[in-house]
């Protein structure tokens, strides 16, 4: 169950991509606790990494900024709920 | 006239004593600032010199600001992740904040994370794929 509608902030993922992407942040969050943002990053990540390969990367919380590299179309920044979300691939090995 | 060069002399040590008393104070205050931002590793896979260039740079970088200024997270981590990129190699990453986190796949002896003052910071690196086009 969504907890309040998703709001993407900026992307170049395919729309299928991101949908997924909030998909997973949303069931994270019916699974984790709001605080427990680690678990919800690993979540996420997994889901990513096993779907769509290997070197995915997530960050969530209320308060960061951040500076990275990513491939193409593998990037995306949205709020869910009271937390932050960003997932990207960075280029894997 | 002797008495006149005496003033002036007397007000030449004065202006040299006062111009002393606020270098000591700022070289103190700066001890007191430096030693204000401590650096605390939380989580490390880097050797260390890397890890001393990180802290370095995120230290000049907060001292930098204005004790008023709110942290701009972007910037720092902007900062550290250019001065990574260029000095050893593409691609790092970094992530700065005070409520964050995270889960992540790193390249061996790419990865940090540490505290300062009351900021915290990810650094962490991935291989670079060659480019298939």
């Amino acid at each position: 169950m969504l907890e309040g509608k998703a709001m993407v902030k900026e992307t170049d993922m395919s729309t299928k991509m991101q949908i997924h992407a909030m998909a997973s942040a949303s069931q994270a969050l019916d699974l984790y606790d709001v605080y427990d943002c680690i678990s919800i990053a690993a979540h996420i990540k997994k889901e990513f990494d096993s779907v769509y390969g290997n070197g995915w990367q997530c960050v969530v919380g209320s308060n960061f900024g951040c500076y990275f590299t990513h491939s193409s179309g593998t990037f995306i920044y949205f709020a869910l709920a009271t937390l932050n979300f960003l997932i990207f691939k960075g280029t894997s090995s | 006239m002797e008495e006149a060069e005496k003033e002036l002399e007397r007000r030449s040590k004065f202006l040299n004593s006062l111009i002393q008393q606020k270098k000591k104070a700022a070289i103190e205050s700066e001890h007191e600032h430096e030693s204000s931002l401590k650096v605390d590793v939380r989580a490390c896979d880097m050797p260390l010199p890397l890890q001393n260039r990180a802290f370095q740079c995120a230290r000049l970088y907060l001292e930098s600001m204005p004790p008023a200024n709110k942290l701009d997270s972007k910037r720092l981590a902007l900062a550290l992740k250019k001065e990574f990129d260029s000095s050893y190699g593409p691609a790092w990453h970094c992530i700065v904040g005070t409520s964050f986190g995270s889960y992540v796949t790193h390249s061996v002896g790419g990865f940090l994370y540490f505290s300062i003052d009351k900021v915290y910071i990810l650094l962490f690196k991935t291989a670079v794929e060659p480019l298939d086009h």
